[in-house]
């Protein structure tokens, strides 16, 4: 069994998963053999899939997991997101606190556990995986970013179909469509370094990440 | 029903719980993590009328026997009752216990190994060296005062036990029956034999239990109309699977239910066994032995739904990927607190198993998260 089978991760999408691996690979030892990874990142269907009452829990007690982290869309409410999962782990957990720490959450517990979560971007703001990404786009290319914005919000109002919660989305894609090469995937815009792997914003999520599987 | 087990230093136990149970029970987990032990705990504390036979039961089923340096006859063969102590340590004042909580009451057994004097009338001349030594059986019962008086059993010198030791007068006596008694029924491994079997099915014949068995055997043989067993001939002219015939629709003659496979033969043990533990407990080591996955669904509803029929709490034990999930088959997802149907992970180095709801174990079988 690799190092990484009982270190799991849940997380929303193919998006989420390759972005944290690509992210974390300027930061700690990821080998490129995946029976090697440190951490095996699973997808666990939308929000309300890994919330629905009874999976987490079941994850927790699996003899698949030594130490499980969930990393989560804020969406449109950080906090009601929060108790929700508060609410179906502090069973497992008793040392849950009240409210998710901006640094991201980590508990153990009797059985030798290990819990993690982390609500996208900051755990506290509103807003998902693009919203952080979006603090990861290099300083030099800030104007850039603004333009995007500008366009963005332009493209809107003579009738492009994007809606006003997936803006964070569509601006993200938008810069990454003006890179060279343009229109990466998140992941590769990562591994060319397009998007800053060591910035300021990405810190607290790495620090996070490395502390809950001990790397 | 039992809501609770505590074991203390019993085999690879130093102290274990197992809460939360329901109607019926899945226990899983790695080898030597403690499954069959727990089966054997529960068995132990139920037996309450018959401790010493109980123990005798366990012992001789794992071939716990002390090595001789000679081929010892029949009478001398001895069980090393030493396996059953936390870490096979076994000196005097060494002990080990169970103890379960139901709703409202609570009842416990301790085998402890003392020295005792014998009364004047057991000494024999060569009892002038150091005292005998004793396994003793104290049960205790909420109920009110112990329940018997301790049992005792002696053993050598050598601290086996000996079959004559079961049958001495100061063995615990039948003739009391606890309060709170209860049946138990304890299939192995190796399932039932033929003797046990066709005493169980006279107890049964022409009743609805019968029927219930005939039932059983349909999932596996749709064609099965009737079984019976074969009367007249003493039990040791059939071998192994012997002793009983069924009939099928689309042969004339009965056949011998050995023709059938080893599915047939575990099922009949199954439903004759839950059918005579009325009222009590049915232990199953290894439920899904010679079971097809595709059959381990219809084998969890005919247990469930004759476990509540007839107030039987069940045990079993399992190392099968599809037995743990065809469990879901009797599963409801809105069952989280008092769940009937429950799944026990159990790890001998933990103190406590883990317990997985009706809710959990659906769901665990829908996304296919290992539980074992």
């Amino acid at each position: 069994m690799s190092r990484g089978a009982l270190n799991r991760m849940l997380v929303e999408g193919q998006e989420d998963k390759f972005s944290i691996i690509q992210l974390m690979k300027h930061h700690i030892d990821w080998p490129e053999d995946k029976s090697l990874y440190p951490v095996t990142i699973e997808l666990g269907g939308s929000a309300e899939e890994i919330l629905a009452r009874g999976f987490l829990t079941t994850k927790l007690k699996s003899s698949e997991v030594n130490i499980l982290g969930v990393v989560l869309d804020a969406d449109d409410n950080c906090d009601e997101r929060w108790n929700r999962l508060r609410t179906l782990c502090i069973g497992l957990f008793p040392e849950m606190p009240a409210k998710l720490p901006a640094t991201g959450l980590i508990v153990d517990n009797d059985d030798g556990k290990r819990f993690g979560a982390w609500m996208m971007p900051d755990n506290l703001s509103r807003g998902m995986l693009e919203t952080f990404l979006r603090f990861l786009v290099p300083e030099m290319s800030e104007p850039i970013l603004l333009h995007a914005k500008a366009s963005l919000s332009t493209a809107r109002e003579k009738g492009a179909p994007c809606r006003e919660c997936h803006v964070d989305k569509a601006l993200i894609h938008t810069w990454l469509a003006w890179q060279d090469p343009p229109g990466e995937s998140f992941g590769r815009a990562l591994t060319r370094k397009i998007l800053d792997p060591h910035a300021a914003a990405a810190k607290p999520f790495v620090k996070w990440f490395s502390s809950l599987y001990r790397i | 029903m039992i809501h609770s087990l505590k074991i203390s230093s019993y085999r690879g136990f130093s102290q274990f719980e197992m809460s939360e149970l329901g109607r019926v029970n899945l226990l899983v987990g790695t080898n030597n993590s403690g499954k069959t032990s727990v089966l054997e705990a529960l068995f132990l504390l139920a037996s309450v009328n018959e401790p010493s036979s109980a123990l005798w039961r366990v012992v001789s089923r794992r071939g716990e026997r002390l090595y001789l340096d000679t081929p010892p006859r029949q009478a001398e063969i001895e069980f090393d009752v030493s396996h059953l102590f936390h870490n096979h340590e076994m000196k005097v004042g060494t002990s080990f216990s169970i103890a379960t909580k139901n709703k409202s009451s609570s009842r416990s057994v301790k085998f402890e190994i003392q020295e005792r004097k014998l009364d004047e009338r057991h000494k024999t001349t060569e009892e002038t060296g150091p005292q005998p030594i004793f396994l003793v059986i104290t049960q205790t019962s909420s109920y009110g005062p112990p329940i018997h008086p301790p049992g005792l059993l002696q053993l050598t010198r050598r601290g086996g036990l000996r079959s004559e030791a079961l049958e001495s007068p100061r063995r615990v006596q039948r003739s009391l029956s606890a309060p709170d008694a209860s049946t138990v029924q304890f299939i192995s491994t190796e399932s039932l034999s033929m003797d046990e079997l066709l005493v169980m099915w006279n107890q049964i014949t022409l009743t609805e239990a019968e029927q219930r068995v005939v039932g059983a055997i349909k999932f596996l043989e749709p064609k099965v109309q009737r079984i019976a067993p074969i009367v007249g001939t003493p039990p040791f002219y059939y071998t192994g699977r012997g002793g009983f015939v069924v009939k099928l629709s689309n042969i004339e003659q009965p056949i011998p239910i050995g023709s059938l496979g080893d599915g047939t033969w575990r099922m009949l043990a199954l439903a004759i066994a839950l059918s005579r533990a009325k009222d009590g407990i049915l232990l199953v080591d290894e439920i899904d032995t010679g079971l097809h996955y595709t059959v381990m669904a219809d084998m969890w509803r005919l247990i469930s739904e004759t476990a509540k029929v007839l107030n039987v709490q069940v045990f079993a034990t399992t190392h099968s990927y599809d037995c743990v999930h065809s469990l879901a088959a009797i599963c409801r997802s809105e069952a989280d607190e008092g769940s009937a149907v429950t799944l026990q992970r159990i790890d001998a180095s933990k103190k406590k198993s883990v317990p997985f709801t009706e809710n959990e174990i659906k769901i665990a079988a829908e996304r296919q998260i290992e539980v074992r």
